[in-house]
């Protein structure tokens, strides 16, 4: 059991072994200071970094047409995900599937962006060392941002919406 | 006019600017640990805050006190750190006054040298330009400076942000803090929506500084930090060697600074509070002190929970006289005074001239409540026992023996709080004896306390028992002015 902000966090035996021998719970001590009662400001960060990704995806398929074609799928694939992903955030019952399902789209964008970037993609030799596009910046940016919100969800430090704080005092 | 090389002056400025900053953030992180919690109303309602900076829980089942919130930080990270409020206040307002005068001078010089052209766009294209230039970082490539400028179209218009808006919010917010000001100019307070919306604004300025101050910082790293600080720190960027060393060294003189503040403040704070007290005293006492409070919030406006700060009188006597509705409750008013008294509830309700009066109450940790308050106007007191000529201070004792009652506090000894008569005969200042409409509560002081509307709460003495007039406040308790100015190390006048 963790607090965050004086609200309690229930964690499994894995998550307490893991923050006991990695280190991260000293981490997650300090986070325990933190914590912000601001649901629907962390949901619409969330829809907007989520927006963000659909948005270079979605301006890549109409741009980069003689792209293969499993790159063209794929990226219809994260535009249509991030998209989910954000109307499910604002609805009350699916909200938290939708967190999840944004978290699984980022974390896709973020391995796929850097995988082009370094091992490389099959037909797609040219993207190594590409790391000028500030498109593939905004990806990660906003991919690395959603994580570590939905993270910050995770860990207490914030709530989203439809959750609300519990606090008497 | 050379816009690239940095004249001197700027470059004195940005360095002093630099401490004075630490300084202030790190106090100002002191001074929120005594109320880890940001509202946006100004009821503080519990529970209400949309940020809290603490791990503690206040419980269900026992009475508490905003003082059993406050929080310990490290020193690391708070001047001084450990929950010490008082020297956190005397190193934030003694750096803002200096930060606020060496803005001043900076400005001045600024508009007076054409040296304003640097951060001042002076065409709408700097806005595509600066696009342009975030585009340009997207890509993980420099940007163009502009002509005859050492910055590119988007550091521009982030260092104008700073000096031009955020710097200002900053100090405006920082003054919507003061009880003084609130109580004098309601209308200022609600220009910024309240009280907690102020504190919370002035929070987020913060937050807006730091995230400014590590970016400054990465770009200083990414356009070659000797050569940067070369131009901070001789004026051109021909010296990246010397620049990278010498900066280092500034920064650990910065730190150094930092730390031996701490040591100081930790180890001899009635030292601090002597010192810097006189200063901050000084201008309190010109820029606020003639303030007198002009409140009158509507009724509907009262919190429905008046925030409590401090524990009743635990004692035998003082329960049998609540249990009695203090009907055994002597006032007993005295001292250098030609017709001293002695003064029952009863009495004091029968006397002409009952006030009442809808405000805000400011407590020193930060949070606030509204309510009415009722009671005898000080200055009718004043006038029934005729202090005589060398009377110059008004000492309220009264029946909460602190070691006995707070066992935490750190200090012992019946509370009291001395104020001079000149805010005694404010017309705002009452002995309220009913709030909201009923009798006094109990967590509230009962059966009478202190209203003092340009203060902060902590000189509104609570459970009084004891009125003397007195010719000076260095003769009684630790000779500070009060408990707290005693023990903890408050300033006897808080305007602020």
């Amino acid at each position: 059991m963790g607090t965050a902000g004086g609200h309690e966090i229930r964690r499994g035996p894995l998550a307490t072994v893991v923050l006991r021998y990695t280190g991260l719970g000293r981490l997650a001590g300090l986070l325990e200071y933190f914590a912000f009662a601001l649901p629907r400001t962390t949901t619409t960060a969330g829809v907007t970094l989520l927006a963000g990704l659909g948005a270079v995806h979605a301006y890549l398929i109409a741009d980069a047409t003689a792209d293969p074609a499993y790159l063209i799928a794929y990226r219809e694939l994260i535009a249509a995900g991030a998209s989910a992903a954000a109307v499910l955030m604002t609805l009350r019952r699916p909200a938290r599937a939708g967190w999840w399902l944004g978290s699984a789209v980022s974390a896709v964008a973020l391995a796929v962006h850097l995988v082009s970037r370094t091992a490389g993609l099959p037909r797609m030799p040219q993207l190594i060392g590409r790391w000028d596009c500030p498109l593939g910046t905004v990806t990660m940016g906003a991919a690395a941002l959603f994580l570590a919100l939905h993270g910050s969800v995770l860990a207490g430090v914030n709530v989203a919406f439809p959750r609300r704080r519990d606090w008497h005092d | 006019m050379d816009l690239y090389g940095f004249p001197a002056w700027i470059r004195i400025e940005h360095w002093i600017n630099v401490l004075f900053v630490t300084l202030l953030v790190r106090s100002g992180v002191e001074i929120i640990a005594t109320h880890p919690k940001l509202y946006w109303h100004d009821d503080s309602r519990p529970g209400s805050e949309w940020a809290r900076f603490t791990r503690k829980t206040m419980p269900r089942d026992r009475l508490y006190d905003t003082l059993d919130e406050e929080e310990s930080y490290s020193p690391l990270v708070s001047l001084p750190g450990r929950r010490k409020l008082g020297m956190g206040r005397h190193w934030h307002f003694f750096a803002a006054i200096l930060w606020v005068l060496t803005g001043a001078v900076y400005i001045a010089l600024l508009f007076a040298t054409g040296q304003w052209r640097r951060y001042v766009p002076a065409s709408w294209a700097i806005f595509p330009q600066a696009w342009h230039d975030l585009v340009t970082y997207l890509s993980f490539r420099l940007p163009s400076r502009l002509p005859g400028e050492p910055f590119d179209a988007l550091q521009k218009l982030a260092y104008a942000l700073v000096i031009f808006v955020l710097a200002p919010v900053a100090i405006l917010t920082g003054l919507a803090q003061s009880p003084a000001v609130d109580a004098r100019f309601p209308w200022y307070l609600r220009l910024w929506g309240g009280r907690q919306r102020a504190r919370s604004v002035h929070f987020l300025v913060l937050l807006a500084f730091l995230a400014f101050t590590a970016v400054h910082l990465l770009m200083i790293a990414v356009w070659g930090w000797g050569r940067e600080n070369s131009l901070m720190l001789f004026g051109h960027g021909d010296a990246p060697a010397a620049g990278l060393w010498v900066s280092l060294v500034v920064i650990a003189a910065i730190v150094a600074v930092n730390a031996a503040v701490t040591v100081w403040s930790l180890r001899r704070p009635r030292s601090v509070q002597r010192v810097l007290g006189a200063v901050v005293t000084a201008v309190r006492r010109a820029l606020l002190r003639p303030a007198v409070s002009r409140q009158r919030y509507p009724r509907a406006a009262v919190s429905a929970r008046h925030r409590v700060n401090g524990r009743p009188p635990d004692s035998e006597t003082y329960k049998i006289m609540a249990v009695h509705g203090f009907a055994p409750w002597r006032l007993t008013v005295g001292g250098l005074v030609e017709n001293p008294l002695v003064l029952t509830l009863e009495d004091l309700r029968a006397l002409d001239g009952r006030q009442s009066q809808c405000v805000l109450h400011h407590c020193i940790q930060g949070w606030s409540s509204v309510g009415e308050w009722a009671g005898l106007p000080l200055r009718d007191l004043i006038g029934l026992v005729r202090p005589l000529p060398q009377a110059r201070y008004v000492c309220f004792l009264t029946m909460q023996d602190t070691g006995r009652d707070e066992p935490g506090a750190p200090g012992e000894g019946h509370f009291y709080e001395i104020v001079d008569l000149r805010l005694a005969r404010h017309p705002q200042a009452l002995l309220a004896y009913e709030l909201n409409g009923g009798p006094l509560p109990i967590e509230h002081g009962a059966p009478l306390r202190l209203r003092l509307e340009t203060q902060l709460g902590f000189k509104m003495a609570k459970w009084i028992h004891d009125i003397e007039f007195v010719s000076d406040y260095r003769l009684v308790g630790h000779g500070m002015g009060g408990w707290r100015e005693d023990n903890v190390y408050f300033d006897m006048e808080v305007e602020i």
